[in-house]
């Protein structure tokens, strides 16, 4: 058995109904997220994704990707730049090492803009 | 069960006591959350009894997260995750227990940085855990 080349991609159009049904997911309502009026007034000046939003779809495509020979194991990343709502994601993982099943996770937009960006390691199924 | 984290007012930096377990909360990984992450990712939506999909536990996770602390200030920042997954994923329609311990806390270039630590057990066999960093607002 070898690990695929690439997990994934998923993509996903974020806007504000995404990231009010995220919110209602994970109880985190916080207004950067979800309002773009008080969100306009911050740092960031306009309301940006919830980062594990992101993440989860990177996480959905390499377990759809990876089974059923391998599973996630690890995972390891940073929310290295905010991910406005109302972009589409793309988020997936590429095989940096075959012998040790370490992928490079990523989510970018569509200019190729990483917002999330780490590592994944997968292993066999028992 | 310990319960959450519960305060008068927001949780600051000053208070997170390093190296103590800080708060336990019970999450579902219910049909109607499993549905909800569905329709998000437009992925299929398994059923209930189903292998639970990894992300609806990272999900779980970020609930208890914010059910476990309260109040909190406005403007905290995710900067990084940890994560771990052990074992066969738990079912849908199962409940977690997530235990938060804060790991570090440093100030650095003005910003306060927090590593909360978390543990999600079904029953006594742990299922995820990992590390939460990020950039406290007060």
């Amino acid at each position: 058995m070898t690990y695929p080349e690439t997990l994934g991609p998923l993509t996903l159009a974020t806007g504000h109904d995404t990231a009010m049904a995220y919110g209602e997911l994970t109880a985190d309502f916080n207004p950067i997220h979800c309002d773009p009026e008080f969100a306009a007034s911050s740092p960031f000046g306009k309301a940006i994704c919830h980062g594990t939003m992101g993440l989860n779809l990177a996480i959905e495509a390499a377990e759809r990707s990876l089974a059923p020979a391998f599973a996630l194991r690890d995972v390891k990343i940073r929310f290295s730049r905010p991910a406005p709502v109302g972009e589409t994601l793309r988020a997936g993982a590429t095989l940096t090492d075959a012998a040790t099943g370490t992928y490079a996770l990523w989510v970018e937009l569509p200019d190729g803009t990483r917002t999330t960006e780490g590592t994944l390691i997968a292993e066999p199924v028992a | 069960m310990m319960g959450p984290a519960l305060k008068d007012t927001p949780w600051t930096f000053a208070d997170f006591p390093v190296g103590e377990t800080m708060a336990e909360v019970a999450v579902d990984l219910s049909a109607e959350k499993a549905a909800l992450w569905s329709g998000i990712s437009g992925q299929p939506a398994p059923a209930a009894g189903a292998p639970a999909p990894r992300a609806l536990m990272v999900a779980a996770m970020m609930e208890a997260y914010i059910r476990a602390l309260q109040p909190r200030p406005p403007g905290n920042v995710h900067a990084g995750q940890t994560l771990s997954f052990h074992g066969p994923a738990p079912e849908v329609g199962a409940v977690l227990t997530a235990r938060f311990a804060c790991r570090a806390k440093e100030e650095k270039k003005g910003r306060r940085w927090i590593t909360l630590g978390v543990e999600m057990f079904e029953g006594e066999r742990k299922t995820l855990s990992g590390e939460i960093l990020s950039i406290w607002a007060a």
